[in-house]
């Protein structure tokens, strides 16, 4: 059975078997995606909020008329739970909002430039300056690099028209390689 | 987007669909264009670091958590479906028949003023009102037990 069978035959049995393989499919993707908004070295939280999202599928179910897909009703509803934790939680990075969307990077502190990098050290620059960006071109670049998440996935996730979620892509990247410029990280 | 040349408009549509970053027809372009050169080199690095990323994964408890969560609403779940059809059909069957069979009964009288009357219905009311709720699955909203509640902020 797909996604949507499997949500058609709990809503009409109730049957917490269906809802058991619909956890055991999508749960990992769900956590990544919390994961993703949250920031690394959030792993407790992510996991809480991951049950917190199945919770409330399972309550819901019955919304679900098949219009979209599974995965995408059930990650719309994961990345509003992560983005309502996160601005109610004290974070240790700023959240950046659209009005300072437009700032410079390099009107933000910065650590020592010109380091060389191996390609683990890259790695590590790259998810340092990603918490440095503003949480929606943060959240997109997560979504597209590291969930694998296709542009129109993103904007049914994000509730974002297509162009909005290349466009995030777009400057994301543009502000992440001025960071990592800053910082003297360049690709090998 | 949109102060973007053409060319550079149709780089990121590229960048969009290619694995890459890079490509022969694209090199003149990136060698001259530092804004795309800035695109494919983040490309590349947000590709690189993420393919060397690991993948988190849940603890052990996280299922037998959620079940406990899930548990008090598991408990009530609402006949549907055809269990549902069959117990609509099951109780219509025995109220015809019951009605069929008490046609050529002669059912004693009962005298109302009876001390015991007031006591038995303040008995059969509500066990019946409970059972009914059992068998149904039935609760209004209100009264409908929840999970332990999401996650404090
Ligand atoms: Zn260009």
């Amino acid at each position: 059975m797909d996604d949507a069978q499997l949500a058609r035959e709990l809503q009409r049995s109730g049957d917490p078997a269906h809802f058991e393989q619909l956890v055991e499919r999508h749960r990992g993707a769900v956590f990544r995606l919390i994961l993703s908004i949250l920031g690394s070295g959030r792993e407790g939280a992510a996991e809480e909020l991951t049950q917190d999202v199945f919770v409330k599928v399972y309550r819901r179910i019955g919304q679900f008329r098949g219009e979209a897909k599974f995965s995408s009703w059930l990650y719309r509803i994961a990345y509003n739970q992560a983005v309502s934790y996160r601005s109610r939680a004290r974070f240790r990075l700023p959240h950046y909002g659209e009005e300072v969307l437009a700032m410079t990077p390099s009107e933000r502190p910065q650590d020592d430039p010109h380091q060389r990098a191996t390609r683990a050290e890259i790695a590590s620059a790259v998810k340092d300056c990603l918490d440095q960006l503003p949480h929606l071109y943060r959240s997109v670049l997560n979504l597209y690099y590291w969930m694998g998440m296709t542009v129109p996935e993103i904007g049914q996730t994000i509730s974002a028209p297509d162009g909005t979620v290349k466009s995030y892509l777009y400057r994301g990247r543009a502000r992440l390689q001025k960071l990592l410029d800053e910082k003297g990280i360049h690709h090998v | 987007m949109s102060e973007l040349s053409r060319e550079c408009e149709d780089f990121a549509g590229w960048l969009l669909e290619s694995t890459e970053s890079e490509s022969p027809a694209w090199r003149d372009h990136l060698e001259r264009c530092k804004g795309c050169r800035a695109q494919a080199d983040a490309h590349s690095m947000l590709t690189s670091a993420f393919a060397a990323e690991p993948v988190p994964e849940l603890s052990d408890a996280f299922e037998s958590r959620l079940a406990r969560r899930l548990a008090p609403e598991l408990e009530i779940r609402p006949l549907a479906g055809w269990r549902r059809a069959a117990m609509v059909a099951y109780i219509v069957v025995s109220l015809i028949l019951l009605g069929w069979s008490l046609r050529a009964v002669e059912l004693p009288t009962i005298d109302l003023s009876a001390p015991w009357v007031p006591v038995a219905a303040l008995v059969a009311v509500p066990l019946s009102l409970m059972l009914a709720i059992r068998v149904s699955g039935w609760l209004p909203a209100g009264l409908r037990p929840r999970g332990p509640g999401i996650v404090a902020a």
